[in-house]
């Protein structure tokens, strides 16, 4: 029989190399792709005109596209969340909003590209465009987003509904000064998840946002996101530009290391923006 | 001492109130009147009714889906159960202050602004007049002056629910609502905030829920006891504890149950 005492250090032993494995894991991953990608990282490959072989195009179409999704995806999902949590009545209505929306966030993302080449590329917009991504993005994120809202809703205290009700606020006040403010750090975990998810996808925009090499200018024009160059870049037949597999493939990891570094720096700066809301909601300026 | 006792003006008056949650009916029958300038205590068990009674004054239970209220509760002889009642001007002339102090997450400053915001106050200096009035009647005034701007959070119990009581004074209400507003607090803070509503009764009227006798006989000029969904007993405080009409007052105040 072992002691008390050595079941614990057993037990401890094994989580602890579980997690250096994962670690390890983790580390390798991306230390390949930055090592792999690092022969090609020049600031004339990273900021050169994609028509030349550059990545001009699929960083600027990255952020146009995340920052057009967030355009829709925050309002739509907030005011969803509000009704749900603070106006709707628990009913069969509401019963079946919920249970659409736990459905929708079941969908593999292909299947949204599909709805978004049916709905906005062919009917609404004609063609493949940065609306008609970040719509398709949108429609995808939107059930996750809207849990999160509901849950950091959900989660401010009665009190605090007391307190500003007791006050003579009407609901309305109450959710723009009390608990939309207070429920900001929760938003914004959704709305950093949402960014991983925009800028990692390339299934439902495929289609949707297509290939375009040229610099995007309105949100009609099509472009290319740093994933979906990466995966043209992977697939490309080895003959196009004179280029050798080889080539394309360390390409590939070039962007692969200007993708892992541009989620770091995004979600770098949600954090930020979640320390700077925090501190102000908590009265420290 | 209690100037206003003999005082037979109604501020609040309650006519046979039936109040319900869904089905469950949590007071029968209820009338009772709210002098003016007086401080009313309502004591009872637990689950009586008291809070819930006291949340008809400023319609509070609103906020509770299935709760109703039946029969007439007239402020300044005006239904506030009626068709044109304004909840938002009601709880503006109502104020209330909870069991547990619940100053929202923001500054003191803006936690004392927000119920003036509300109103339309906008002009600045004013609205820090109003306020440094309304700390100065709460004592509180020397102890935060300076760090206005600091969270309402980080003060103590004690002086989050004199905040709290300040916040509703601001407003400049007819009527102050408690609800067991010492019940989360040290002596010290308790024999506080008794010593304040004495000096508020001047201004307001003042009806209190609490569980504390002794507190209740301190403060209060009438006494209201509850017991399981009746008013059982509704008098002068004195007469309250030192005449009781029913045997489960009388039993109750000497402490054989409850």
């Amino acid at each position: 029989m072992l002691t008390k005492n050595s079941q614990q250090n057993i037990v401890w032993s094994i989580l602890w190399a579980i997690t250096i494995l994962l670690m390890i894991v983790l580390l390798l991953l991306i230390g390949y792709v930055f090592v792999k990608g690092a022969p090609e990282m020049k600031l004339s490959f990273i900021f050169g005109p994609t028509t030349n072989g550059g990545l001009m195009t699929p960083i600027v179409g990255t952020l146009y596209l995340t920052i057009m999704t967030l355009i829709f995806l925050i309002p739509l999902s907030v005011g969803t969340a509000v009704y749900l949590s603070e106006y709707a009545e628990q009913n069969w209505f509401t019963e079946f909003v919920r249970y659409s929306l736990t459905s929708l966030a079941g969908i593999p993302s292909i299947i949204f590209g599909l709805f978004g080449v049916a709905l906005f590329v062919m009917i609404w917009f004609k063609k493949a465009s940065i609306i008609a991504g970040s719509l398709t993005l949108t429609c995808l994120s939107l059930p996750f987003m809207v849990a999160t809202t509901e849950e950091a809703i959900r989660s401010i205290p009665k009190a605090w509904r007391e307190a500003s009700y007791g006050l003579g606020a009407t609901k309305w006040y109450t959710i723009i000064h009390v608990v939309l403010p207070n429920a900001t750090s929760g938003i914004l975990t959704g709305v950093i998840m949402s960014i991983g998810r925009v800028i990692a996808e390339t299934a439902p925009l495929l289609a949707t946002v297509g290939f375009s090499a040229f610099l995007p200018v309105s949100p009609m024009d099509g472009t290319r996101t740093l994933a979906l160059h990466l995966f043209y870049l992977a697939t490309e037949a080895p003959t196009v530009g004179g280029l050798t597999r080889n080539d394309l493939l360390s390409q590939a990891m070039a962007v692969g290391t200007v993708l892992i570094i541009l989620i770091i720096l995004l979600n770098f700066l949600a954090k930020l923006i979640f320390n700077h809301f925090n501190q102000k909601v908590r009265g420290f300026k | 001492m209690k100037k206003n006792e003999n005082c037979d003006h109604i501020k609040l008056s309650v006519h046979h109130l039936d109040f319900f949650y869904g089905k469950k009916q949590v007071l029968r029958k209820i009338s009772m009147d709210i002098h003016k300038h007086s401080i009313t205590a309502l004591m009872g068990p637990s689950g009586c009714g008291k809070s819930t009674f006291l949340r008809v004054m400023n319609r509070m239970n609103d906020l509770i889906p299935e709760a109703r209220a039946i029969g007439t509760v007239l402020l300044d002889n005006e239904d506030i159960y009626g068709n044109n009642t304004d909840v938002v001007k009601l709880r503006q002339r109502v104020g209330m202050v909870f069991q547990q102090p619940n100053p929202l997450p923001k500054s003191i400053f803006d936690n004392m602004a927000y119920g003036l915001r509300i109103k339309g106050i906008k002009d600045k200096q004013k609205i820090a007049e109003l306020i440094e009035k309304s700390l100065k009647k709460t004592s509180l005034w020397g102890e935060v002056k300076d760090e206005l701007h600091k969270s309402a959070l980080s003060l103590s119990g004690g002086q989050q629910q004199r905040l709290c009581i300040a916040r509703a004074i601001v407003m400049e209400p007819e009527m102050i609502l408690m609800d067991e507003p010492c019940s989360a607090l040290d002596p010290i803070s308790t024999t506080k905030i008794e010593e304040l509503m004495k000096e508020l009764v001047d201004d307001y009227t003042i009806v209190i829920v609490t569980h504390n006798m002794q507190q209740a006989q301190r403060v209060s000029d009438w006494t209201g006891f509850f017991y399981m969904g009746d008013l059982l007993e509704f008098d002068k405080t004195k007469e309250i504890f030192h005449h009781p009409k029913e045997k489960k007052t009388q039993e109750y105040i000497e402490g054989r149950w409850g």
